[in-house]
């Protein structure tokens, strides 16, 4: 892998020019002639029956050219899968959280549809409501839906290995409970969407994950055939999850404009967009570790109860898919898992940055600190103890394709001089945590789990590629750039990038669980070699060589041993143009998974989860003030394992994301509620870290060569994402004795805490 | 619905004047963005929290979400399509670019825009300034790293004697 000219540089984001000078156009910076603006009447109660919905008066403002309701429901109830369509994206006879949509119109300014907002009048029944998951599950709680008894929405039980004799043979057991409370991705781009409706056909311009899957959503709600929807391609103000799935402002922009035959653009507010798109599950983890005295683990046993608000959305994933990063990164003779997703009557909680993994891992990680402690190992020790290697199997018979979990966990320790004793404080406590962690690459999406690309040479040796990959920032499209001119030997500059587009491009995963460097990636590969060798025999036939003598790059090939006998990738294509044998290259991939393991049914749990897994490690010091109780993080080191960085530069900058992601989650972010209503869905009082609270942060990359990733490349800083939450917890915990087991940690908790410890001390 | 108040202003917009009419309580980021089309500046929350409006209002930055353009009237504005000059990006255009400081760039043009009026002011602007002064817009993409950073280079950039 000496011999790469592309991957690896550092090169800067082929689509950064239009974002530093303006020109990057969001699906809010689009405006078609005679585009109206949409607004949404939403539910004022937590738990209600709808019965009735008058709109006359709405419609007779000036100004208002459509209005919808539940009514004009045509298609199927929306679901992210086929068994679990639970949500009516206009409610229809119920509705089951605050915000949830009832209504919406479209007039000529937003003014005047805010003003129709105001004229409808829906008359309500108010039911009862439940608001906490676990007296959601209670006998006589009020129930969400017909088909959830007990509001249980999705269970997961299932283990492997003998955990009851593993349990019993261990030299020390512990068992806790952790608890993360719902946050947001806080995308700095408030969710929205543009519809045209014209001619038959539907045009989407709306951040996505994945304009595949919300064609498909999109054609099952409205009934329409998916080649009559064109979802396309935006720039995307983040997504982190977030972007996943189709919401209910699609469908109302869409029935709007079918309705009006206009465009119609619906903008959410900030707090729609934070409390009305999705959150990330608030999740308790009750977790045990059975060990032995030197400190190999033999028993894992999870208690995952998931609040996942009023609808599924993609809940089943969130209490199974944790499972596939638990069983990867720290080895265990045996595991059990228990996962439940509960309704209740507040937001709907869907993917968000690991899906379930950072609060699994979280229990798992701060839970084996307490362990390490009491059997007097060193944190790092145990994790080197139980870090999977290459080659190693899971419990579900899933194999560690690659890892550098090890490296990862010496360099971050590294990086803080984790064996050396701490710094003294001036009355405040230093600690210092660690954690590491494992993440998916993809995993089975049915027909959606692999990426095609293909591409066309024009003659002037450019070329046009096409790929479903999307990009939402995290520099996808350098990502399949680079990936591209290294393999077809062509410069950065001379390819043109078309995707996400649901019409131009073919089908892809979408920027989902991980996938894209691994699966994306190796599908435009597959498309450019493809290319490639069509060159290649077309450049043997004109130097009169062997196609195996044949290198180069550059946009140029020779002869190798004779580098004067060459020739330009132009001619080629020129000439490959006249003899009717056009340089079109066609490519697709497919992760060596086991596409009968699920991540429900008991018994089908078996099997290659995903086409391999990317590995990272945390370091954090922290400096905590018994007086106050603010904790300072003082220094990040994150390591991650992404196989082979195809741009360092974009790799770092995502571990730095993950790094300000974790501190935020840990120490700012979370919903307080008073019932189904959040009491801080703004950006003042839901405090995401600010450019003053970035510390120092140390991105390492450790680079595995993962034998199928495109030139040996994973994911770029999910996992690195997980270990920073139990870092800086553990950090906490160094610093001051005290493991916080509910997320985020207020200054307010640490005094309490450290003077119930001082309580405890003297009593 | 009650007709809302009309009113004229001029705005200079990255050096060309504009005469235009308004309803008074509309606010300088919707005039910028929906009556002359400079999408560039983006709306984050409508409330002056995250700072992705941030727009250069006589040289000072602005929150253009809650600035009415009414109280603009006969005053400069610049927004990042002024940057560029004769096709140049500025200095912390490249900046940004060549250290990859943006990932989505739903913040880009707030960060560059409270950055320009940094070094304008304070050419020597080190670490703590440049947190101070971007501290009012947010990212969730960055970390800020890439970004601190980057202002550093376009100052040392912009310090450097011009090459002729």
């Amino acid at each position: 892998m000496n011999d790469l000219h592309v991957v690896g540089q550092p090169i800067p984001s082929v689509d950064g020019i239009e974002k530093v000078t303006g020109a990057a156009a969001y699906y809010s910076d689009h405006r078609p002639p005679g585009m109206l603006y949409g607004a949404i009447l939403r539910s004022p109660f937590p738990h209600a029956r709808i019965r009735g919905i008058d709109v006359s008066k709405a419609k007779k403002l000036r100004g208002v050219r459509a209005v919808v309701t539940g009514e004009s429901y045509a298609g199927i109830p929306y679901g992210v899968f086929t068994n679990s369509r639970d949500q009516f994206l206009l409610a229809r006879d119920k509705v089951r959280y605050i915000g949830e949509e009832v209504a919406a119109v479209a007039a000529t300014s937003q003014d005047v549809a805010q003003e129709a907002l105001a004229l409808i009048s829906v008359d309500y029944e108010d039911l009862p409501a439940v608001f906490d998951f676990k007296k959601a599950m209670e006998p006589g709680a009020p129930q969400l839906h017909e088909h959830a008894p007990n509001n249980i929405g999705a269970e997961n039980n299932t283990s492997y290995g003998d955990v009851d004799a593993c349990w019993r043979r261990a030299d020390y057991r512990r068992t806790e409970t952790f608890f993360c409370e719902a946050i947001s991705h806080v995308q700095m781009e408030p969710y929205g969407v543009l519809a045209s409706y014209s001619g038959g056909k539907l045009l989407i311009w709306a951040p996505t994950t994945s304009p595949f899957a919300r064609r498909r959503a999109l054609s099952n709600v409205l009934d329409l055939p998916a080649q009559k929807i064109r979802v396309h391609k935006v720039f995307s103000g983040g997504a982190f999850g977030g972007r996943s799935e189709t919401f209910p402002a699609d469908y109302c922009a869409a029935r709007l404009s079918i309705a009006c035959g206009r465009p119609v653009r619906i903008t959410l507010s900030r707090e729609e967009s934070l409390m009305m798109s999705r959150q990330k599950h608030p999740m308790e983890v009750t977790m045990g570790l059975a060990l032995t005295k030197d400190g190999a683990i033999l028993a894992k046993t999870l208690d995952l109860l998931a609040d996942g608000g009023a609808y599924m959305s993609t809940g089943p994933i969130a209490i199974g898919w944790p499972l596939a990063m638990v069983e990867i990164a720290l080895r265990s003779k045996s595991l059990r898992w228990r996962g439940r997703r509960i309704y209740t009557n507040r937001p709907i909680r869907g993917a968000m940055k690991g899906h379930g993994g950072q609060q699994v891992h979280y229990a798992e990680s701060c839970l084996l600190d307490l362990c390490a402690k009491d059997l007097g190992i060193d944190p790092l020790d145990i994790r080197l103890r139980n870090a999977m290697k290459t080659g190693e199997e899971a419990l579900s018979g899933s194999r560690v394709v690659s890892s550098g979990l090890s490296e990862a966990l010496e360099a971050c320790a590294g990086a803080v001089n984790w064996k050396t004793p701490k710094p003294s404080a001036n009355g405040k406590l230093r600690g210092r945590g660690i954690g590491g962690a494992g993440m998916i690459n993809g995993f089975n999406m049915g027909f959606r789990s692999s990426s095609s690309a293909y591409l066309k040479f024009n003659e002037d040796a450019s070329l046009t590629l096409f790929t479903g990959a999307v990009d939402n920032g995290q520099g996808n499209n350098t990502m399949v750039v680079q990936v591209a001119a290294e393999a077809l030997g062509v410069p950065v500059s001379s390819i043109e990038l078309i995707s996400a587009d649901s019409e131009t491009t073919p089908q892809d995963p979408g920027a989902y669980s991980m996938s894209a460097t691994f699966v994306s990636g190796n599908g435009v590969r597959a498309a450019a070699l493809d290319a490639r060798e069509q060159l290649l025999a077309l450049a043997a036939e004109r130097l009169e060589a062997n196609v195996a003598d044949i290198e180069g790059y550059n946009g140029e090939l020779w002869v190798r041993g004779a580098p004067q006998r060459r020739v330009g990738i132009g001619a080629l294509v020129r000439h490959a143009y006249a003899v009717g044998r056009p340089v079109l290259g066609r490519g697709s991939y497919t992760p060596k998974i086991n596409f009968n393991r699920d991540w429900l049914t008991p018994g089908k749990q078996y099997g290659q989860a995903t086409g391999t897994y990317s590995y990272g490690a945390v370091t954090a010091e922290v400096e905590v003030d018994p007086e106050t109780g603010e904790v300072t993080v003082l220094k990040v080191a994150a390591a991650q394992d992404c196989g082979k960085a195809i741009n360092p530069r974009a790799v770092d900058g995502q571990v730095h994301g993950s790094v300000l992601f974790g501190i935020g989650q840990v120490f700012h972010e979370g919903f307080t509620w008073d019932g189904g209503m959040a009491l801080n869905p703004n950006l003042l009082e839901y405090h995401i870290p600010t450019i003053k609270e970035t510390p120092e942060i140390v991105s390492l990359i450790v680079e595995s060569n993962d034998p199928d990733g495109p030139y040996g490349a994973k994911e770029a800083a999910e996992a690195a994402g997980l270990a920073v939450i139990s870092a800086l917890v553990n950090a906490v915990y160094d610093a001051t004795g005290v493991m916080f087991t509910r997320l985020p940690i207020s200054p307010a908790d640490v005094v309490k805490a450290l003077e119930a410890k001082q309580r405890q001390r003297r009593g | 619905m009650t007709e809302p108040c009309y009113q004229t202003i001029e705005l200079e917009v990255n050096g060309e004047p504009h005469d235009l009419t308004t309803p008074t309580h509309r606010t300088l980021l919707d005039v910028i963005r929906e009556d002359l089309h400079l999408t560039g500046a983006k709306m984050g929350c409508n409330k002056g929290d995250c700072g992705c409006c941030t727009l250069l209002l006589d040289g000072q930055p602005v929150l253009s979400c809650l600035t009415l353009a009414v109280e603009c009237d006969g005053r400069r504005v610049e927004t990042i399509e002024g940057l560029a000059e004769n096709g140049q990006l500025h200095p912390l255009q490249t900046a940004f670019l060549d250290t990859w400081a943006m990932q989505c760039g739903y913040c880009t043009a707030g960060m560059i825009l409270s950055a320009k009026a940094l070094l304008e002011r304070c050419p020597e602007a080190g670490v703590e300034d440049i947190r101070a002064a971007l501290g009012s817009v947010l990212c969730r993409c960055t970390g800020y790293v890439h970004i601190i950073e980057a202002v550093q280079r376009a100052a040392a950039a912009m310090r450097a004697p011009v090459q002729v």
